[in-house]
């Protein structure tokens, strides 16, 4: 028992529950939810480090007498074991529509080459191309000649307003983490939209039309479906 | 003294444990009575959902480069001689800072990171100006931040390089104006030891680094909590919007860019979504963000005396916010 009150105990426990964390966060694939793939080798990066530092300390531990647990270090250990509680807890989903109105949606965006969409053979769903809402608002920003009056398919994810003839469809870009998560977003006029439920992930099938520099979906028709397994665009 | 310290560290450790076990009880009680499902359901909450994912994201994002920074640091501590560093940072205050300024070139340690390092270099009695412009400049004046800056704002130089300049302006101005502060380490961040002479070089490199990332890590949630809390519940929009004219539009973009916390690597996208923003307004966001963020402030105050994180940080605020608004009345962009 005497090893519960060593300080050593909590602060190699500390370490240990976040070696856990970070190997089920990244084995499970939640990592998407939370930043951009392209970080992921840093976190492999972090998770080795935390090893190395954790056997680094249980052969410290065996070597010297280690001091008792202070106030210090257990309002440490609660503070580094808050955030893992949390998240295990509450088990996110994905970033709702409130952080969407919370963050303004918006249709404008950095960076994104539209030589590269045109080149690219895409797919067909019937006589609607399917694009993602970053392809349609590049195209409609640089090539708006290429996407005025097409038919399109784009999934996303519904944001009602007042209006019962009109919802946004919304997808999160995301640069580094959901932190700077920035809701994008196309208008789509559908007669039906009462029906959808907010926040429900929708394909919506349509013409795009060109209005005042805005691009807006007439949807011929709006389909329920599944939520897909990164829902972010990067 | 000491006794009377123990004694106050044992009651307040009791607290912890009383309410910890009681928060497990209460806990373990919903979950006997079937009632635990309400407190689930709860969870399901959206802003509690946008709460968890935020602070989550940042913590995920932060902690690998607190752990390379953590490592770097060691590594310092164990093969860098304070001889060695000294050379690089000449005795000249002046020049100290602008070399303290470009380091970030050679190590893009992100913000979180930089404190780790920067606490080292002070304690390896590197000079303040050097070490001061460095842990300011680094997380801008770096070739991923350079680039991601000019992709964010379709490749516009005048702002990439308008944001650099900036940022190199406030930091040696303010690590020269604070240099002559000498004593501004935090005392729990001094580490003893003595216990640890027989230690190798290696283990020595992963005990220091243990202890940064322990106590940094602390602070990098604390920053996060607040980042995330204010990410659920304001919005960025009624916030923009009241910005009446070019003053009020560098300060309240300056504002949100600490609100936000976003990684130096990343903000320049979210500064460029602010279309109708005045260009300085959004330097001034993407300057301001990475030097006094809630989360690296609350990193500052693990490590610096709170005295000295004062004046830092109202050091900064004004020196980003008078060169935000000449720029907005004087320059094109």
């Amino acid at each position: 028992m005497e090893v519960f009150k060593k300080r050593d105990f909590y602060q190699a426990l500390t370490i240990f529950i976040w070696i856990l964390f970070l190997f089920f966060t990244v084995a499970t694939g939640k990592l998407e939810m939370y930043i951009n793939k392209r970080f992921f080798p840093l976190t492999i990066i972090g998770l080795l480090v935390l090893l190395a530092l954790f056997i680094n300390k249980i052969k410290r531990v065996k070597k010297e007498d280690t001091e008792d647990i202070n106030i210090q270090s257990s309002l440490s250990f609660i503070a580094l074991l808050f955030p893992v509680l949390l998240a295990v807890v509450v088990r996110p989903c994905s970033l709702p529509g409130l952080a969407a109105s919370k963050r303004g949606i918006s249709q404008e965006f950095a960076g994104g080459n539209v030589m590269e969409i045109l080149k690219t053979q895409l797919e067909m769903e019937g006589n609607y191309k399917k694009l993602n809402i970053k392809q349609v608002l590049i195209l409609a920003k640089e090539k708006p000649e290429e996407i005025d009056g097409k038919a399109v398919s784009v999934e996303g994810f519904v944001f009602k307003q007042k209006d019962p003839e009109r919802f946004i469809l919304v997808r999160f870009l995301i640069t580094c983490c959901a932190a700077d998560a920035t809701p994008l977003g196309i208008d789509v006029l559908y007669s039906n939209t009462r029906e959808l439920k907010q926040d429900s992930w929708v394909k919506v099938y349509g013409k795009c039309r060109i209005e005042e520099d805005k691009i807006i979906i007439m949807a011929d028709d709006v389909k329920e479906t599944q939520k897909p397994s990164n829902v972010y665009l990067y | 003294m000491s006794t009377i310290q123990n004694k106050k560290e044992n009651v307040l450790t009791r607290i912890v444990l009383v309410v910890g076990i009681s928060f497990f009880l209460i806990i373990l009680n919903l979950w006997n009575s079937g009632n635990l499902g309400v407190i689930l359901q709860l969870f399901k909450n959206p802003r509690i959902q946008v709460f968890t994912i935020v602070v989550t994201a940042i913590l995920l994002e932060a902690i690998p480069f607190i752990l390379i920074g953590a490592l770097l640091s060691g590594l310092i501590e164990a093969f860098v001689s304070e001889e060695k560093i000294r050379k690089i940072f000449p005795s000249n205050r002046f020049l100290s800072a602008v070399i303290g300024s470009f380091l970030g070139i050679i190590f893009p340690v992100c913000s979180c990171g930089n404190v780790v390092v920067a606490k080292r270099l002070f304690k390896k009695g590197v000079d303040t100006s050097g070490v001061l412009a460095y842990m300011l400049a680094s997380p801008v004046i770096n070739p991923i931040t350079f680039l991601s800056t000019l992709i964010a704002f379709s490749y516009s130089l005048q702002i990439a390089v308008g944001r650099v300049l900036i940022t190199f302006i406030v930091a040696v101005a303010i690590s020269l104006m604070l240099s002559k502060n000498k004593d501004i380490l935090k005392e729990d961040t001094v580490e003893c030891c003595f216990h640890n002479h027989n230690l190798s070089k290696t283990e020595r490199i992963f005990h220091h680094a243990e202890n940064d990332f322990l106590l940094m890590g602390k602070y990098l949630v604390l920053g996060a909590i607040a980042a995330g809390i204010f990410q659920t519940f304001i919005s960025r929009e009624a916030f923009i919007a009241l910005s009446g004219n070019k003053v009020l539009s560098v300060l309240l973009m300056q504002i949100l860019g600490i609100l936000l916390s976003l990684c130096s690597f990343a903000d320049a996208f979210v500064a460029s979504s602010f279309v109708n923003m005045p260009s300085f307004s959004k330097i001034a966001f993407m300057v301001a963000g990475p030097m006094m963020n809630i989360t690296v402030s609350i990193l500052y105050l693990g490590t610096f005396k709170k005295r000295f994180v004062l004046k830092l940080l109202i050091s900064i605020f004004f020196a980003v916010l008078i060169l935000g608004t000449l720029g907005t009345f004087t320059g094109r962009m």
